[in-house]
């Protein structure tokens, strides 16, 4: 594997960040929002949407004035909305919040000329919600926009968004010693959005969303901490991890004392771990070693095998397990990599030196996922 | 036998039908032979099973005895039978066929029994005497045979002696492996126990002054690692030695069956080779593989199992092979280099480990100690953390252990200026040596071109200098991510600094580029200062970090 490929395309912010998202309500176009993460100049939330027939990539700068970014989550119906999670800098200190921010509609300028910049709103302030606690981060529940899940400090809250602000549905803690605060949060989006978990250290726990009772936990044996989950969007009960002993496990977590499959392939903390949601044999991990890594686990997707083409009775593997390509764009730690919501093949990734990169799976491998020859 | 004659030439006279008289003969004189067949069922099962009730107070013979009770019964009593049924139906047509069946068919009960019983032979001591019951066996039956035409026993014999010398050959390979396992076991304990206060090895870390010396109150590297490698390594070429000695017997030119072509190849190709020689060193891989994947395994077991594997691979096992060929008179040179390549790959494997375990641990201490803490409400720095000092301690002690087992390694010679007084490092080096006029994306630009990317994935060598610098890479890379994630106040982003400057005084040493460190303790200054609440950032005065850092 690892063939010729599309080249990538770099765009540099000119700040750090750590922050990427797809705008996944818009499943036209292949767009991503990106944050910048800088407590000493301004920062800004770019929308950049690649245009596949030019090649070429529209920005759309907005400001941000509440902060820097810690991190997006767009509003999976409305693409004008999204959680974020920032630092609040005042003259001597410095305080996490989360929000829920609106994007103001495009004036018709496509002029990214500082003074004539859009900001983006504050459309929900949701300090009440975190209190002392430092928020973490903020999902959207995929199958119900009005609801989210809030994680700050140890805690989860479960909220609905109403005319009158935000409710609060259950509040669960998961707390593990050793630990200050949750690390991540994801959401399964099997059974209508049934469980959502939240990982602590090297343990993932899961809650049943109707209830906010514990539903179950799961452990990586090396007491390794987790950084990164995501749930395998067509197979039920399987999910991946990623985490600082640079390895991506997968399980199904209906037996969780033993992984289905641990790959080692960072030299470093994988910061990042994302099914492809069209084809979930495909799998991005993006780590401190600066690489973004492109897997196949078609053994564990929901696709393993087909009929030939040539042979009816003939089931024939789609793809080998192991590395499809490694991506070699970046030259500082990789934060997150994310799957484009409207094409399956594109994919982008944001280093903290704020290199932006869209990339796309190789084409022969694409084909093969396709069954074209 | 003469009143047998007597009676079958009169019944032969009388007519009888001559088929019928030779069942009745065979049958005759099957008695005896199903007889002493008996007794040496008997001793099967009592050596067996020892302590079953033995109701006719038999006696158990060891193996040379036994071969003779059957030399003494069975195997005269079928030689004496053939002979007789020459003698009175020689010219019987097809007389030749039936007694060579039925002899084949008694034969059989025969050489399982014997196979059997001398299996059971498994231990060292036994050897001796087994080796000289299967020549007893082997000759007798030869002899006893020799002269009966159209019956060739050679080959049935020789497998029985074959399989007899494979079962002793298996129970001696898993003799080997069990004091493999021993071997190990008790290293890996040795190692987990408590330290004793033992002198550390001569060649202790270089201190150029400028280094840390760990504190008297703690257990310098108390494990003797060289020691317990020469051992190890000393045991395992022991082993195979003693085992080789052991089945040398087999091919002692004495014994008639030794020097059979059929015996010799399959022995020296098969059992010697795949069932001895192969066979342990591929354990030894395993089970040295094994421990690859083994989370609670103390690091300095990985270290040593990666220095035996290397060993075994670069002399141990060509030696081992051009002394069995010697013992054996082999001409044949087995093909090593599967084996060779395995055991290289695990040394790797073990060592790669080695420093993700060791720099993991390394990690954790700093994650914990910059996650833990309140960066926005620092004091003033008075002093370096403490858990920067114990980073220090620990490399030194991974640097000695490493040290032990590993050559040195090549270090990237240090240029003229002296890298202990941070005013003096070259602008290339470090940036923050000047502090005032701090832009932070100019100076880290200019740093950029200046040096190399850190790379994480050059695969680690097998010296001390490589090892130890992967480790502080990881380490120091871990602090980064770290930083990275914390706001810090004029005070916190001191505290950093101060903490920085103190690893760049202690930690140049270890590694083989003193730049690497130099290039990763600035990225982590300079997100440090991307991350300082005061923009610009406040740093402190470099002659005070001095005295700081001077004071541990």
């Amino acid at each position: 594997m690892g063939e010729e490929t599309e080249p990538s395309l770099i765009y540099g912010l000119e700040l750090q960040g750590r922050s990427l998202a797809p705008i996944t309500a818009d499943t036209e176009n292949i767009s991503f929002m990106v944050g910048t993460q800088s407590l000493k100049s301004d920062n800004f939330v770019y929308i950049v949407t690649l245009d596949e027939d030019t090649g070429l990539l529209h920005k759309r700068i907005l400001k941000y004035p509440a902060g820097e970014v810690w991190s997006l989550n767009p509003n999976p119906t409305d693409p004008n909305l999204f959680l974020s999670t920032y630092g609040e800098k005042s003259q001597d200190s410095w305080k996490k919040k989360a929000a829920v921010f609106r994007i103001p509609e495009s004036k018709n300028n496509s002029s990214n000329d500082e003074g004539n910049l859009d900001s983006v709103d504050i459309e929900v302030q949701l300090d009440e919600i975190t209190g002392k606690n430092e928020p973490v981060g903020a999902w959207y529940q995929p199958n119900e926009a009005s609801k989210f899940c809030l994680i700050a400090g140890n805690s989860v809250n479960y909220l609905q968004l109403q005319e009158s602000g935000p409710t609060k549905i259950w509040e669960a803690e998961h707390s593990v010693r050793g630990q200050t605060k949750i690390e991540t949060g994801a959401w399964n989006p099997h059974r209508h959005c049934h469980q959502v978990s939240s990982v602590s250290g090297s343990q993932v726990m899961t809650w049943d969303t109707r209830t906010g009772d514990k539903a179950w936990t799961l452990n990586v044996a090396s007491g390794s901490n987790i950084r990164s989950m995501d749930y395998n969007p067509n197979k039920q009960y399987y999910l991946a991890t990623g985490g600082d002993d640079g390895s991506l496990i997968i399980w199904d977590y209906r037996a969780p004392s033993e992984p289905l499959t641990t790959v080692r392939e960072h030299s470093h903390w994988l910061w990042s771990v994302r099914y492809n949601s069209f084809h979930d044999q495909l799998i991005l991990s993006a780590g401190s070693d600066c690489r973004v890594q492109l897997h196949s686990q078609a053994s564990l997707s929901s696709e393993p095998l087909r009929q030939s083409l040539e042979d009816d009775d003939v089931q024939e593997k789609i793809l080998d397990d192991g590395i499809v390509q490694t991506f070699f764009d970046h030259e500082d730690s990789v934060y997150t990599a994310e799957w484009s919501s409207a094409d399956p093949w594109t994919f982008a990734s944001l280093s903290y030196d704020g290199r932006l990169v869209i990339s796309h799976v190789p084409r022969s491998v694409k084909y093969r996922i396709l069954n074209i020859d | 036998a003469e009143q047998l004659s007597e009676s079958v030439r009169l019944l032969q006279e009388l007519g009888n039908p001559a088929d019928n008289l030779i069942q009745t003969f065979l049958a005759h004189e099957a008695v005896k032979l199903d007889k002493s067949l008996e007794v040496l069922r008997a001793q099967v099962h009592l050596c067996q099973d020892p302590t079953k009730v033995n109701a006719d107070s038999v006696v158990l013979m060891d193996s040379l005895e036994f071969i003779d009770e059957a030399c003494n019964g069975f195997v005269p009593i079928l030689a004496d039978t053939a002979t007789l049924f020459y003698q009175l139906f020689a010219d019987h047509q097809g007389g030749e066929v039936i007694l060579n069946d039925w002899i084949t068919e008694h034969l059989e009960e025969y050489l399982n029994i014997v196979k059997t019983r001398l299996s059971l032979d498994k231990e060292e001591r036994e050897s001796v005497i087994l080796v000289r019951a299967l020549d007893r066996f082997y000759k007798k039956l030869s002899a006893a045979t020799r002269n009966l035409p159209g019956l060739d026993t050679c080959q049935a014999s020789l497998n029985v002696v074959l399989a007899v010398t494979e079962a002793c050959v298996d129970a001696t390979a898993a003799n080997m492996e069990a004091e493999l396992r021993e071997n190990v076991l008790a290293a890996r304990q040795a190692i987990a126990a408590p330290r004793t206060r033992m002198p550390p090895p001569a060649e202790g870390a270089v201190n150029s002054g400028g280094g840390a010396v760990a504190p008297p109150g703690a257990a310098t590297s108390g494990i003797n690692l060289i020691e317990m490698v020469n051992s190890l390594q000393d045991q395992i070429v022991d082993s195979l030695k003693t085992a080789l000695g052991r089945l040398k017997m087999f091919t002692d030119p004495e014994l008639t069956f030794s020097v059979k072509s059929g015996f010799r190849s399959r022995f020296s190709r098969d059992l010697i080779w795949n069932s001895i020689f192969f066979k342990q060193f591929w354990f030894i891989r395993d089970t040295c593989h094994k421990f690859t994947g083994d989370v609670t395994v103390p690091p300095a077991l990985l270290l040593l199992l990666s220095r035996t594997c290397l060993d075994l691979h670069v002399s141990t096992i060509p030696f081992l092979a051009t002394y069995t060929q010697d013992e054996f008179g082999l001409s044949e040179s087995p093909n090593l280099s599967k084996i060779c390549t395995s055991m290289a790959s695990t040394s790797q494997l073990l060592l790669e480990r080695y420093v993700q375990v060791e720099s993991g641990d390394l990690s954790v201490l700093l994650g914990k100690s910059v996650e833990a803490r309140d960066w926005l409400s620092s004091v003033e720095p008075r002093s370096v953390r403490a858990v920067m000092k114990r980073i220090v301690e620990d490399v030194n002690l991974i640097d000695s252990q490493v040290g032990q087992l590993y050559e040195e390694g090549n270090k990237k010679p240090r240029s003229g200026e002296s890298t202990r007084r941070l005013g003096g490092a070259s602008r290339a080096r470090s940036v923050f040596s000047n502090y005032g006029n701090l832009d932070s994306s100019l100076a880290t630009n200019i740093q950029k071109l200046f040096s190399e990317r850190i790379d994480f994935f050059t695969p680690v060598k097998p010296t001390k200098v490589s090892v130890l610098t992967l480790i502080i890479k990881l380490g120091l890379k871990t602090l980064l991510e770290c930083v990275r994630l914390k706001t810090f106040s004029k005070y916190g982003l001191q505290q950093i600094q101060v903490d920085c400057h103190y690893l760049q005084l202690h930690l140049w040493k270890f590694v083989q580029d003193e730049d690497v460190v130099h290039h990763l303790l600035d990225e982590i200054m300079y997100s440090a200062v991307l991350r300082s609440l005061h923009q610009p950032p406040v740093l402190m005065e470099a002659s005070v970090v001095e005295v700081i850092c001077d004071k541990v």
